[in-house]
This record gives structure tokens, sequence and C-alpha cells, in this order.
């Protein structure tokens, strides 16, 4: 009896010591963590992954900062517009937070599809005054603020040092203009044998950079007064341009399986938006660097951006304004830069130069400033059926099917028939 | 009298499963449809009434001429591309030979690849630099062959109607008319190789009546699948602007793309309200002829 009364007593002890040791494990380990949660939570719909890295995923860092979850919704980028569309139209309220293009915020605005942010702007940390001049202006007009961005990217020019040392060319710089580049790709294109192209001096633009080219040579692109695409000399000039330099082999011409030239070691030169700097650190096998867009008759390039906005019909607004906040506060635009190389829309955030990511080769950072200070917000305001027909049109010319003249007219049409619906 | 009244309004009860999905996911869509073309609804959801403005702007636009050209012919080559192939498969398969379900297999798996990654898998093998065929074709020749399939207006078609000999139409209309050529009764056969008719006549004078319903069939849904089943294929293989030259863009291509690139619902339905038509048209026409052509056991 006493045995069983020692047993007895020896196990509950074993527990209670159990028990204090589970719990005191228990908050050894909340200690650990930073995050209290608040036991909100909100989602968010974007279409880029978050960065595989805790450290710089910005929404991982957020949770641990406001304690709100945030589940991220990523829409691939084909669909990405036209999914918020129907999330608008259908009065969706499974997500909080849209990550909205310039070519939608007005639509969304205006179709009360997302709310005002005034109201809780004027007691939050975000800094509205501080914001580059063309995001202001793009957001003008809407009467009031509805969306915040989420960083500001630029179009620029990638290049093979080591091509460039083998054809014994000076590198480019910033103030290069498009005869200096013209002359270049000519001499950077290296045959085969047979005629055929080994290496090309240039890649063909891409349906960001094509805009880049025809604004570069003159034209506006966008009227931001009447929503239109405006394009005519420049863009028979650039298309021009551009088919020669196919014929004679120093850009590949348009096909099925246009893949990255540059990055596999086969064109010289590529357009392409600031946000390839992360993703070329690892990936390219020789010296690269950048330089601006070319100037033609104007520096041009255009500037790319999303906007926080939360959705009118979320059940969870309070929250989705304090994960913007965040993300739009310093730590959360500093995390951001790192991750994605693209720079913060704040200017004094963007000062201190956390977009220049760690690790790449790019010896000519200000490349990434001058273009930010040249660029404009313009193919991006358009609907994407506009320009893609556009971009389409062009790669006819290119292959010979059509005139330049003619693209460029047939593009035109297109987007008067279309614009203004 | 009571007791047949009765009896239909069960017949009714019964029908009227199919009725509600009937009218709720097909009559309803139809009517919405044609209402929203009427509208210049936005994939927002704003819509206001403007009456037949969106017709009036797609026939104006050359835009839509192209489409409806490029619709008739891709829907009647189709048709009569992948309706012949498969009736040559069926006959084929129908020769007693070793092997013959191993050949049915081969023949029929491609069309139970799901549509979008058949063209997909087709677009890399089609591509300029890097294709799959342009290699085969370089190491046949021993040069360096770089043929634009996709992208060159002399290759295109043939591109296009190649990959539809491997869709899920035509190996379901394969399977339909070698059941059918099986269920020829072999006396009719036997009967005319006694007055000498070769392989031609056979096929001419006994098969072909003789499955001829199977025919119009395998037509009928052959057209509707082209008309409207298009875009999985075209879309991966020309994008939504059906290059080159908006050779390749149908109207269910050009649909989505007003719908969801452009955000004009609006717009998309009034097209959609053509493209209704047209299938309806292609289905009367199809019927039309095959009164005269179609042969009935009775």
């Amino acid at each position: 009896m006493m045995r069983k009364k020692l047993v007895s007593i020896g196990l509950a002890g074993t527990l209670a010591a159990g028990m204090l040791s589970g719990s005191a494990l228990a908050a050894s380990t909340e200690g650990a963590s930073e995050t209290v949660s608040t036991g909100e939570s909100v989602t968010l719909a974007v279409w880029n992954e978050p960065n595989k890295d805790d450290a710089l995923n910005m929404y991982k860092q957020c949770e641990k900062a406001t304690g709100i979850q945030v589940d991220v919704t990523v829409i691939p980028e084909s669909d990405y517009s036209s999914k918020l569309n129907q999330m608008v139209a259908t009065k969706d309220s499974s997500t909080d937070i849209y990550v909205v293009w310039e070519t939608d915020i007005k639509n969304f605005a205006e179709t009360g599809g997302i709310i005002n942010l005034d109201d809780d702007l004027k007691d939050s940390s975000i800094n509205t005054g501080d914001m580059i001049d063309a995001v202001s202006k793009l957001t003008e007009g809407l009467g009031g603020t509805y969306g915040l961005p989420w960083c500001a990217a630029a179009e620029v020019m990638y290049y093979n040092k080591d091509m460039f040392d083998a054809a014994g060319i000076d590198y480019p710089t910033n103030d290069w203009s498009y005869k200096d580049f013209k002359a270049a790709a000519e001499k950077l294109t290296q045959k085969n044998e047979d005629g055929t192209t080994a290496v090309y001096g240039m890649d063909l633009p891409n349906t960001q950079t094509w805009w880049a080219g025809i604004g570069g040579a003159g034209d506006q692109v966008y009227d931001p007064e009447s929503g239109k695409l405006v394009i005519g000399d420049g863009a028979v000039s650039f298309v021009s341009d551009c088919a020669k330099m196919v014929k004679d082999g120093i850009m590949p011409e348009p096909s099925s399986d246009t893949s990255d030239l540059f990055g596999a070691g086969k064109a010289a030169m590529s357009w392409q938006g600031t946000w390839m700097i992360g993703s070329y650190k690892d990936t390219l096998g020789f010296n690269w660097d950048i330089a601006t867009i070319p100037t033609n008759k104007v520096k041009y390039n255009t500037l790319h951006t999303g906007f926080y906005t939360i959705n009118a019909n979320s059940e969870k607004q309070d929250a989705a304004f304090k994960v913007i906040e965040y993300l739009m506060g310093e730590e959360g635009q500093t995390i951001n830069s790192k991750a994605s190389g693209n720079m913060s829309a704040i200017k004094s955030i963007a000062a201190e130069g956390a977009w220049k990511v760690d690790g790449a080769p790019v010896e000519n950072w200000d490349a990434v400033t001058d273009a930010l200070e040249s660029g404009v917000f313009g193919y991006t305001c358009l609907p994407s059926g506009v320009t893609s027909n556009a971009v389409s049109e062009f790669d006819n010319a290119l292959l010979g099917q059509e005139s330049p003249e003619d693209a460029v007219k047939n593009a035109s049409d297109y987007a008067a028939e279309t614009i203004g619906y | 009298m009571k007791g047949t009244k009765k009896k239909f309004q069960i017949a009714y009860v019964f029908c009227l499963p199919w009725l509600i999905g009937f009218v709720c996911f097909t009559l309803f869509p139809i009517g919405f449809m044609i209402y929203n073309s009427l509208t210049n609804r936005k994939l927002t959801g704003t819509s206001s009434f403007v009456g037949l403005a969106n017709y009036r702007n797609m026939f104006r636009s050359k835009v839509f001429w192209n489409s409806l050209r490029v619709t008739l012919f891709y829907t009647i080559v189709m048709l009569v591309i992948t309706t012949v192939w498969a009736l040559v498969l069926a006959i084929l398969l129908n020769n007693k030979i070793k092997l013959n379900g191993l050949f049915q297999f081969f023949y029929f798996l491609p069309s139970v690849v799901p549509t979008v990654a058949l063209a997909y898998a087709f677009r890399t093998m089609f591509g300029k630099d890097g294709g799959l065929l342009n290699g085969i074709l370089g190491n046949l020749s021993g040069k360096n062959v770089t043929i634009n399939w996709l992208m060159d207006p002399k290759t295109v078609y043939l591109a296009v109607f190649f990959v539809t000999l491997f869709t899920y139409n035509t190996g379901q209309m394969m399977l339909i008319f070698r059941s059918g050529i099986a269920d020829v009764p072999k006396d009719l056969y036997e009967a005319v190789e006694l007055d000498g008719a070769g392989s031609w006549t056979k096929f001419w004078h006994i098969t072909l009546p003789m499955i001829s319903p199977l025919v119009l069939f395998n037509a009928v849904n052959g057209a509707i699948s082209a008309l409207n089943g298009s875009f999985a294929l075209l879309y991966p293989l020309s994008g939504e602007n059906g290059d080159p030259k908006g050779m390749t863009q149908v109207l269910s291509l050009l649909i989505y793309k007003e719908a969801f690139s452009n955000m004009k619902v609006g717009y998309a339905c009034a097209l959609s309200v053509v493209l209704f038509v047209i299938a309806a048209l292609f289905g009367i026409a199809i019927f039309a002829i095959s009164k005269k052509t179609v042969y009935y056991e009775t």
C-alpha cells in the first residue's frame, strides 16, 4: 500500500515537473521570438513571390513587427490585372490589400473598389510629402490618396564588359548617345562563317523597353491628360532602326522561343528593368555593368511601380493599414529595396542606398538614380491589350511583314478604337 | 383523363433538374451576354446602356473583320483536316494486324494531354533557335535550319494545323469512327468483293455511306470545338494578338483580349454574340448538307 502511494506520488511529481519544465520551455521559446501575435491577419495580393530568405521577406518581418499575420496571395503577372479587376467587380472581400498597377488605380478608385487613405494618413508616420515627383503626379486628380507606391523602378542598359573589352570599345556611360550605342552594337556583333550571327550586339527590346526606345526617339508615348497612346514619327524611327539591325544580324529577330540572349552570353547589350540586377547577380557567368538607356532625341525610360491599396470590401481595413504603414516605413522599404533592387519611392529612404543590391558587380550605380530622374510613367498606364498589340505590330515590322509606318499606324488605330471605351 | 394529367406532371418533375440547369447555366448566361453586349460594361463591373454602339464599333473595326475571316478559315480547315485524319487513323486501326491495341494507344495518347500543355510543348518544338523540329531538319540537311515556324506567315498555318491533329477532338473522332467502321456489316463487303470491288470502291460505296451519321456527328462537334475550343490551342502558340499579323487571331482570342486585357467586357460580349451566331449557322449548314448526304438505315 505504502509502495503504491510512493509510486503515485513519484508519478505525480514527475508529471508536475514535466509540466513545469514544459511551460518553462514554452516561455523560453516565446521569449526567443520577437513576434507578439495580435491574432489579426490580413491577405495581400501581389504578382511576385516573396523572398525566400526570411530576413529579406518584408511580409515576414512585418508580421514580427506588427503581430499581424500577412497571408500573401501570388497571382501570376500575366493575369494579375484582370484578376484584380474581377475581384473588384464581384466585391470580393477575401483580399484586404491589393498591390495595384498604374493602369488600374484610377479605375479602382472611381468604381469604389479601394478606399481613400487620407484619414488614415493624417495620424500616420508615412511621409507622403517626400515621394518622388512622378509618383505624386501619377495619383493627382483622383480626389485623394488611394494608394501608396511600394517602390520605384526604372529601365537601364545592361552590358557585357568582357565583350566590350574584347572589341576594344570603351564602356558605356550615362551620357552615351544613341549614335554611340548603334555604332557599338555593330562592332560588338560577331558573325559565323556562314554569315549567321553568333553574338548579337544588342538583344531585342522586350515588351517594356520598346517604349524606352520610342520615347527616346521623341514620341510622348502616353498622354496623361487624355489617357491615350501617342506615337508617331519617333516610333517609326525607332522601329526602322531595329528592323535594320535585325536585317543586318545585329539584333535577333522575334521568334516564338525568344529568350534572354544577354543572360546566355549571346548578346552584348540589353535594355531591361532595374529589378533584373538582383537576378543577374547570381546567375551571369561574365563581367557586367549597367548604364542608362542611351539618349536619342530625349533621355527617356519608363518608371514602374505598384500601389498598396485597401479593398473597400475588406473587413480588416484597420489591420490592413497597419501592415501598409510598416511596408511603407523605413524598415519595410529598406527590406524591399535590398530584396528587389528597386528604389523606395520615398526620397529620404531611397537616399540611404539600400537598393544597391549586395553582391552585384555594378559599379555605375548612378545609372539607376539617373534613370529614375529621367523616367516617366508611360505605357504602364495604358491597357495591356493596347501595348501588347503594338509590340506585335512592331515585331511584324522587324520580320519584314509590314513597313514600320504601317506597324505604327495599325498600333495607333487599334489604340484609338480601344481607349476611351 | 386525370391519370394522364398526373403522368404528365410527374414527367415534368423528372425533367425539372435538367430544366433548372439549362435555365441557370445556359439560357441565363446567353441572355446576360446579349444584355451586356448592349452596355459598356468594364471588367470592374461598371456599366451603362449604350444600345448598339458596340456592334457599330465592331463592324467598323478592321481587327474584327480580320478575326472573322481567320475564324471562318480556321474552322473550315481544321474541321476538314481533323475529320479526314481521324477517319484515316480509324481505317488503319480497323485492319487486323498485330499490336493493334498498342497502335491505338499511341495514336490516342496525345489526345488525353491537356490542350494547353500540348500547345506549349509544340511551341517549344517549333522554336526558331532551340526548337526540336529545326534541330531535326538541321541534322538531316547538314545545314543550320532557322525556320521561324510560328512567326512566319508562310509556315504558321502549317504548324498550327499540324498541332490540331493531336488534340482531344481528333482522338475522340478517331474512336467514334473506329467503332462505326467495326459495326459495318461484313456481308456488304463480301457482296461487293464478289463483284470484284477494290478497297477504294468498298470505302466509297459501303464504309462511308454506312458511317455517314457519324461523319455528321463528328463534323458538328468538330466545328463547334474549332470555334469555341481554339482558344486553348492558339493562345499558347501565338498569343492574344494571333501572331504573325493577326493570322491566327480567331474570335475567341479577340474576345479574351478585349475582356481581360482591355477590360472591355461589353464589347467582348458583342463579339461573343457574333461567335454564337456563327456556331449556330455552322450547325444549321452542316445539318442542311447532311440531309442530302447522310444515310440512315431504317
